[in-house]
């Protein structure tokens, strides 16, 4: 591990609200809980996932998903429509790939729910509920570019938006590849203009633009990983087999305040 | 897709109250208001639970062992339920001690299938537009899960379910408009297992005197249930728990079910759970 590693990275076996608070409070950017699932469920789910089989993001060629993140919608009314007709259905497909196994996303809301004092419900907007549980593939390869995650840039003006304090990613590596596939954080907070202002045409930073990441996690099979999705983050290409998570948000507006979760 | 489809109970004493039966797909808030409005007595999920995650539910919950009721030493439970805590402060502290162990428990109890519980949360979260979220008491989380074993020739007394019972005065309590049980049906055996339901709202003083020391009352004590209605392995039943419930004997093999209750406090409220 390296010193920045050490530093940044908190890993722990269960997820309290002590550990949480430790991420919230930017005394770590990453948490990492071992097992959150077994290898057998990994291994279940896995083949759940690739039979329902993956379609590429609608903004980002090369990322293949099942589910429809919010980011896709781009301030498009008909996305936005689509986004919402799909919602509730969209996390039953997941629940449905992943079964007889809980959709660890599930699992994953219970124990927000259970741990986190003000308790954990499902992020609304425009008075509708959202999808969540989103799962990723990432060809061997391929790079998810640099990027971090602002609720506000999609759902502009909006309380849901406004009232946010910081917003974290959630990740469940369901099927990693031995090589590469890494988590890469780099301590920038950049504002979303001068994100924009970088990423050009691309969906997100090409990687030469940036120098080296701060830190490198890599995830293994079964670990839930939780982090400051406001930094910029990417995934570094893998090796050899393709790379499946579920994926989520989860919004943090006070301490009193319950969490949101939405993908 | 199954259609939203309304029926009234195939019972001859069921008296014109509605069963309303829905799929899981189907489900959404308008049910839960129906039920809080005292339009209906159950709303009756079907198929809420695939037949093999049942399977898989049924072989662990029995491998792990069931402990009986404090209160109630005929119903073997996996978790602890607040009513048995009674007003205790001992028991309330253990009650609270054992959350996070017993809901550990009952996703063990349930693995590799899902739990049920779990299921029926985030599904709750989804459907109810204020969302859903976990009971607190006190400032401090409940538990919610229990899972039931009603063996062949045992039966659940009549009884009903009010928390303010349970929590005199609390303002979690007495903020509660309407108090359901849910129950998802792990194991029905082929003969027994119905739920029985009353469509009478005993008071806390009428019950106390008349169930003598007992838990609940005998059925034999009353007059026939208004609903007798039989879950199918993997239905869920949500149902108006403060009206008087009880569950006939089942016969040749025992009864598994994960319940829990849910609060609604007002459409524009959160529903909460616990057990």
């Amino acid at each position: 591990m390296t010193t920045l590693e050490r530093e940044y990275l908190l890993v722990e076996k269960v997820l309290t609200e002590e550990n949480l608070l430790a991420l919230i409070g930017n005394e770590i950017q990453a948490l990492r809980i071992p097992n959150f699932i077994d290898s057998f469920a990994c291994e279940v789910i896995s083949k759940g996932l690739k039979s329902h089989g993956y379609n590429d993001y609608l903004n980002a060629p090369s990322v293949g998903r099942i589910g429809m993140s919010y980011f896709e919608t781009g301030h498009k009314q008909d996305l936005i429509d689509l986004y919402f007709a799909n919602a509730v259905a969209n996390i039953e497909t997941l629940r449905k790939a992943c079964y007889p196994f809980p959709c660890p996303i599930d699992t994953l809301r219970c124990v927000f729910d259970e741990q986190w004092s003000a308790g954990c419900k499902l992020q609304t907007l425009y008075g509708r509920k959202m999808f969540v549980g989103l799962s990723r593939s990432m060809k061997p390869g391929n790079p998810l570019l640099p990027h971090h995650d602002m609720f506000g840039r999609h759902a502009p003006n909006t309380p849901e938006a406004n009232s946010l304090i910081s917003q974290f990613g959630i990740n469940v590596y369901v099927d990693i590849p031995e090589v590469g596939g890494e988590l890469a954080m780099w301590m920038d907070e950049i504002s979303d203009q001068q994100f924009l202002q970088m990423r050009g045409e691309n969906y997100a930073i090409p990687l030469e633009l940036l120098d080296e990441p701060d830190f490198v996690v890599k995830p293994k099979n079964g670990d839930l990983i939780l982090f400051n999705a406001r930094k910029l983050h990417a995934v570094l290409p893998g090796t050899g087999t393709d790379r499946l998570t579920l994926s989520a948000f989860f919004g943090y507006r006070g301490k009193e305040k319950n969490l949101t979760v939405w993908s | 897709m199954n259609a939203l489809m309304e029926e009234v109970a195939d019972d001859r004493t069921t008296r014109n109250r509605k069963v309303v039966v829905v799929d899981r797909q189907t489900l959404n808030s308008s049910h839960i208001k129906k039920l809080a409005r005292g339009e209906c007595m159950i709303l009756h999920v079907r198929g809420f639970l695939e037949p093999q995650a049942c399977k898989l539910i049924a072989n662990g919950a029995i491998e792990l062992g069931y402990m009986p009721y404090l209160n109630v030493p005929s119903v073997r439970r996996i978790g602890m339920a607040f009513y048995e805590t009674e007003g205790n402060p001992e028991l309330i502290e253990r009650y609270f001690s054992l959350v996070r162990e017993n809901s550990e428990q009952m996703r063990r109890a349930c693995s590799p299938a899902v739990s049920p519980i779990d299921a029926l949360r985030c599904t709750l979260d989804e459907i109810w537009e204020p969302g859903a979220h976990l009971q607190t008491f006190n400032g401090r989380k409940m538990f919610v899960g229990l899972s039931r074993m009603v063996e062949p020739g045992t039966t659940f007394l009549a009884h009903h379910d009010i928390f303010e019972q349970d929590a005199k005065g609390a303002p979690e309590a007495t903020s509660v408009l309407a108090q359901f049980g849910a129950n998802v049906y792990a194991q029905v055996p082929e003969t027994g297992g119905e739920l029985l339901m009353w469509d009478m709202n005993m008071s806390s003083e009428e019950f106390d005197r008349r169930r003598q020391g007992e838990y609940g009352l005998r059925v034999e004590t009353l007059p026939p249930p208004d609903i007798a209605i039989k879950p199918s392995t993997g239905d869920l039943f949500i149902f108006d728990s403060r009206k008087m419930h009880a569950v006939a004997p089942p016969i040749e093999r025992p009864r598994l079910a994960l319940s829990c209750f849910v609060a609604y406090r007002g459409d524009q409220m959160p529903l909460t759970f616990w057990s």
